[in-house]
């Protein structure tokens, strides 16, 4: 794990010529907390020299004696090949578009700089429209091509395929925040990244609360609406543990009944009925801008918020970006556009570099974390001489302490569902003048967040069971 | 007593508050769903075409009004002494003429070789255009939604008892100028000639009347309607958002409007719109609550389908359609 | 040659399952070949016993039971219908019921195959011979919105009934195909687990491909038979012309629920099927997207043949894997070859960033669509082109060729 951190911190600060001293001060130390065995390059890393990096990354490897491969590795042309299982044309399109952007940027600049131990990266992307029909014949069809998955969008789909994965051991990466997929029980080879829907819903609604307790509203109410489905109910379960561990009363509870598609003025109409102070929606952008844009017609005001992915950038140059830069409360499982840490100005620096024309957008950075957590796997198993799919498994079960080089939390894939519960979001409001800047508009208020009420739940299993 | 009946008054203010706004909105809705059957309608009239790519086609107007006005500014840029809502108000008409002549080409190069084949396969060539346009339409929209940035924003107004969007208003507005417009065409040549066409084809051909041109022009409008409920549909409060990936499914649900109403009747489309906002509406205002949680998740939803499957009950070619006469 | 083909001397060779020699011995090493797949002994073809290939080719005969049903009421009985999916969805969730395992909020009761699968028909048929009076009453496109009108209602009832679907995107996991006398006894036949059978190393993969494939010609068996049958002549006497059959003495009502109550059962089946051979649905996928699949493989098989029908389940099916591996070769000549070739993929495909191209192989951010975008496009254009251009489908191109060498060297 050590090995491949250093080495792709070494190549950040390769690339980014404007490093500074302190951020190579960070992430010495964690070198060291981090442990593990010894090589050059860590001595070639605690220098920070720039001068030295680009040979001393090149160096970091020394290919093992025997290699064990079965599928995705071909030793002999030098590749290793990936797959993604991603919605390139369904609902989710809008997000899953730029993380596959922002992994293959990330894969061509690791096999620019000297692959994993020589071997070239490959990703073999195949589309499943959000269905989960075809997310079951997408991943039929590349499962004996590939040695992990480096992308899977949606939970039912991602669940569809489970059983596949787990008889394959193949290491999966979901572009959803399930809390069932830090739970052993339910996916053993999904592996989650970031806060779970149902934390993320508490440590949002902690901040809110702190927020409403300043303004001098000692007993904020809350109304909750959601889709069905993980996505929705996972964080309304979060709301719910929330609300009845605070002492809030919950005035309206419309889990489960926002249905795209459909009028959603009802939905709106109840929220606004129960006069409540916060409301936390979980859904997709375009219906979470009717359902809002339904109350706000009849002069609601309150303190919005949701999961993730119910907020899109687009809401800032909408007729509803002055109320939602009034209303809405941001979490992110990493840090978004801009944030302050070497993994973001990476992703950042490798957008510039590649010159595609994309604006500014939190989920590109996603599609970096999620192929740095493969490069973690695929390089410890690499060190271990272990490439197959099941060595793979257990080369990322091995790892205790994954580090995104600041751009997400570190993670730790060992031990049980509690030690692998990662609680911390990243909060962030809303702002067009970030957005006018050559921002992505979510303007940063705290990195590694967890509410007070996050901090003390204990997670033992998925907040919602399918 | 005297509490009770303050009480039973207030109750009585909120009930007819309540009545009202979901008045309102139905209305607003079914202008939507008007403006979307208008153009449904007059397509099938002039060519027995049921078109399945309207909504595709909507989202692709609405995407040319997304770009005219806030990308590129056109026509306003050569214009800006005229108020910004007016200018606002030229590139919807941009986009609704290019998308009209869309429609003209879908119409000549898809359309036309199909007249005359079975039902089935000219269902299918709708449903095909429908994956093709939407397909493209999604390429151009790009990864995230696209507002419209239209003058009215997200303001609103009282109107009596009820609150809505000004936006909605314009809907309104927009669809009675339409309706008015498809009336008064139908009384010129050309719309004559339509009705003469949809009446009989071989006899208005024998007329004189090229039945080419009357489905050109039918197509020409009935993309043109789409585009205007495209835009109409991808405003506040109705999607804030604007013109998004999933815009192009908004038009499967005004398909019970035309049938409610009867395929081949213009009123009908006007009133089976309304009629579908309105019970989609009430629907979500009144059946709702634990009283009716047997009904399940998004019963109003299903509502305008309801409705169609008991009036085609009773009337087989809906309220204002002509009966089909068959014969050996 | 003992007679001249085509030729008829009774009533009952004509309308029998094969006529002639030709179509006997055709079919039946046809047969055989699909049959000896998953063993890859053919030559060239070999790749089709890979897992993935087995596995797309048992989607093909998946669509194409679930198409032979949508063929008896649109191809024979000419009843256009949209609403395909929502039988599928009743057939897949009746065996979800019966043969599933009780879930967290879930029904089931663990029966084995044999009575799930047909109850899975039985249960559909039902549910379309009490739709059909209603919907028989309208005609033409009016029927095809009513249809559909029934996918947008099935969804609703999907997604209402979360102890049978699962819940709206969340779903329930299907039985396998598992052989057993009662619930818990060990299966006789397993189709979910590699074994051997008759000393032979089989993969559940290509095991499931032969479950199928019988099912498949028990159905096609089926289908035929109703068409050739009295049956089948009075849906296509109603087919061309309505009127004329009842004064015929045809029950036009009667025929059209019958029609509608067969479809459904065929759909059921499917939905049954789809279940066991996916393991998990949601109330989403019967959707009016799986409908139009149904509609394309007539259209583009040929409508009012069963061999259309089954030609049109292959292309639909295999469509969007040729797009894909064509785009990779696509992608593969222009980024390694020189001359013109390479020139010529070049301008299509886009491989980097700033590469333009009308499809790209990276997906994101190049210019260009996706591989998915370009696979929809392409979908639509060639429903567009065969309606337009071969109207009959591809039975009608295979009508073509086989004219041209019957009467080879003559040109007419």
């Amino acid at each position: 794990m050590k090995k491949m951190r250093i080495f792709v911190l070494v190549l950040a600060l390769a690339l980014i010529a404007a490093a500074c001293s302190s951020d190579s001060d960070d992430t010495t130390t964690t070198v060291a907390a981090s442990g593990g065995e010894e090589t050059t390059t860590t001595t070639a890393a605690a220098s920070g020299g720039e001068e030295t990096t680009t040979t001393a990354a090149t160096e970091t490897t020394e290919a093992p004696a025997e290699m064990k491969i079965d599928f995705g590795v071909d030793l002999e042309a030098g590749t290793i090949t990936i797959g993604q299982t991603a919605d390139l044309t369904g609902p989710f399109a809008p997000l899953v578009n730029p993380i596959m952007a922002g992994q293959q940027m990330y894969w061509a600049w690791v096999n620019a700089n000297g692959g994993i131990g020589g071997l070239e990266v490959l990703m073999e992307t195949r589309d499943t429209a959000y269905q989960v029909e075809q997310h079951i014949a997408a991943y039929d069809e590349i499962r004996d091509q590939v040695v992990a998955i480096s992308h899977t969008t949606g939970s039912p789909q991602t669940l569809a395929i489970a059983d596949a994965l787990e008889e394959d051991s193949m290491i999966a990466v979901p572009a959803t925040w399930y809390s069932g997929w830090t739970d052993t029980n339910i996916a053993p080879t999904v592996l989650h990244t970031g806060a779970p829907y149902c934390l993320e819903a508490m440590s949002l609604l902690d901040w809110m609360l702190a927020e409403e307790v300043k303004e001098g509203n000692d007993a904020p109410t809350l109304a909750i609406a959601s889709i069905p489905g993980d996505f929705g109910l996972d964080p309304m379960a979060g709301a719910l543990i929330w609300a009845e561990t605070n002492g809030i009363e919950v005035v309206y509870d419309g889990s489960g009944t926002i249905i795209p598609g459909q009028d959603l003025k009802p939905v709106a109409d109840a929220i606004v009925a129960s006069g409540a102070d916060l409301v936390y929606v979980t859904t997709t952008p375009s219906t979470f801008s009717e359902v809002y844009g339904g109350a706000l017609t009849q002069g609601f005001e309150a303190k919005w918020s949701g999961a993730g992915p119910t907020y899109n950038p687009a809401f800032l140059v909408s007729p509803i970006a002055d109320a939602i830069q009034r209303d809405w409360y941001g979490g992110f499982y990493m840090q978004p556009w801009g944030g302050d840490s070497a993994g973001m100005a990476l992703t950042m620096q490798l957008v510039e570099a590649s010159g595609a024309d994309i604006p500014a957008n939190d989920y590109v950075g996603l599609g970096v974390v999620e192929a740095m957590l493969v490069h973690a796997a695929l390089q410890k198993a690499y060190e271990n001489g272990d490439m197959t799919r099941a060595g793979v498994l257990a080369a990322v079960r091995s790892l205790d302490n994954v580090d995104f080089l600041g751009v997400a939390p570190a993670e730790n894939y060992t031990g049980s569902t509690s030690d692998q519960i990662q609680r911390a979001i990243t909060l962030w409001r809303p702002s067009v003048a970030n957005l006018e800047a050559g921002g992505s508009g979510s303007e940063i208020v705290e990195t590694d967040f967890i509410g007070p009420t996050a901090e003390s739940f204990e997670f033992t299993e998925a907040c919602y069971q399918f | 007593m005297l509490d009770l009946l303050v009480f039973a008054q207030a109750g009585g203010q909120e009930a007819a508050d309540k009545f009202a706004n979901a008045t309102a909105s139905g209305v607003a809705l079914g202008a939507i769903y008007a403006l979307l059957a208008l153009g449904l309608v007059l397509i099938y009239k002039a060519t027995q075409v049921l078109n399945f790519a309207h909504g595709a086609i909507a989202a692709l107007g609405a995407f040319f009004a997304a770009y005219l006005a806030t990308v590129i500014n056109f026509p306003g840029r050569y214009a800006t002494f005229l108020p910004t809502t007016v200018q606002w108000i030229l590139s919807a008409l941009v986009a609704v003429l290019i998308t009209a002549a869309v429609g003209l080409v879908l119409e000549r190069l898809a359309i036309r070789p199909m007249i005359g084949e079975p039902l089935f396969s000219v269902v299918m060539i709708t449903i095909a255009l429908d994956i093709v346009i939407r397909t493209i339409t999604d390429d151009f929209i790009g990864a995230n939604p696209r507002p419209l940035g239209d003058p009215w924003g997200a303001d609103i107004v009282n109107i009596g008892p009820a609150v809505v969007a000004k936006s909605e208003i314009a809907t309104v507005i927009v669809t009675i100028i339409c309706l008015v417009g498809i009336a008064l065409f139908f009384r010129s040549r050309y719309g004559v000639a339509m009705r003469a066409t949809a009446f009989d084809q071989e006899a208005a051909m024998a007329q004189g009347i090229s039945a080419g041109r009357i489905f050109a022009i039918a197509w020409a409008i009935g993309a043109g309607l789409a585009a205007a409920a495209g835009v109409f549909s991808s405003l506040f409060p109705r999607s804030s958002i604007g013109v998004g990936n999933t815009t192009a499914f908004f038009a499967f649900r005004a398909l019970p409007a035309i049938v409610i109403g009867g395929l081949d009747s213009i009123t009908g489309a006007v009133v089976g719109g309304f009629i579908i906002g309105l019970a989609e509406s009430y629907a979500g205002a009144y059946i709702t609550g634990a009283t009716w949680s047997f009904l399940g998740l998004g019963f109003s939803g299903v509502m305008p389908y309801l409705v169609m499957f008991v009036v085609l009950l009773v009337r087989p070619y809906g309220l204002f359609g002509t009966e089909e006469i068959r014969r050996v | 040659m003992r007679t001249r083909p085509r030729l008829y001397v009774s009533y009952s060779s004509e309308m029998s399952l094969l006529p002639t020699w030709t179509q006997k011995i055709a079919a039946f090493v046809f047969l055989g070949l699909l049959a000896v797949i998953p063993f890859g002994v053919i030559p060239g073809l070999g790749f089709l016993a890979d897992n993935d290939w087995l596995k797309i080719l048992s989607r093909v005969a998946i669509f194409a039971i679930g198409a032979l049903g949508l063929h008896i009421l649109s191809g024979l009985a000419g009843q256009v219908s949209l609403g395909h999916a929502f039988f599928v969805g009743i057939g897949a969730y009746t065996a979800a019921v019966l043969g599933g395992e009780v879930g967290e909020s879930t029904w089931g009761l663990g029966l084995p195959i044999w009575i799930w699968l047909p109850a899975a028909g039985i249960v559909a048929a039902a549910i379309g011979a009490l739709i059909a009076p209603t919907a028989v009453r309208v005609r033409g496109i009016y029927l095809a919105i009513v249809t559909l009108g029934l996918v947008f209602i099935g969804e609703w009832i999907f997604r209402s009934l979360p102890f049978i679907t699962g819940g709206a995107q969340a779903g329930r996991k299907f039985p396998g195909f598992e052989f057993r006398i009662w619930k818990e006894s060990p299966p006789l036949l397993d189709f979910t687990t590699d074994s051997s059978w008759f000393g032979i190393e089989m993969t559940s993969e290509a095991k499931t491909y032969l479950l199928l494939l019988v099912f498949v010609v028990v159905s096609v068996v089926i289908a035929k038979n109703i068409q050739r049958t009295r049956i089948g002549r009075a849906f296509m006497s109603i087919r061309d012309r309505d009127i004329a059959a009842e004064v015929m003495g045809v029950a036009d009502a009667k025929n059209k629920v019958l029609a509608f109550a067969l479809s459904s059962g065929f759909a059921g089946i499917t939905g049954a099927i789809l279940g066991a051979f996916v393991g998990r649905l949601v109330p989403e996928g019967f959707s009016l997207f799986m409908s139009i699949q149904f509609v394309a493989i007539l259209l583009i098989g040929g409508i009012g043949t069963v061999s259309g029908t089954l030609l049109g389940s292959a292309f639909v099916v295999l469509l969007p894997r040729i797009v894909q591996d064509f785009t990779g070769l696509l992608a593969s000549t222009a980024e390694s070859g020189t001359g013109l070739l390479s020139w010529v993929a070049g301008i299509f495909v886009s491989t980097g960033l700033n590469d333009p191209g009308i499809v790209s192989t990276l997906p994101g951010t190049s210019p260009g669509l996706n591989v998915g975008q370009f696979n929809l496009l392409l979908y639509g254009l060639l429903l567009i082109g065969f309606l337009i251009f071969e109207p009959l489908g591809l039975f009608g191109i295979w009508i073509r060729i086989r004219n041209y060498w019957k009467s080879w060297p003559f040109t007419y």
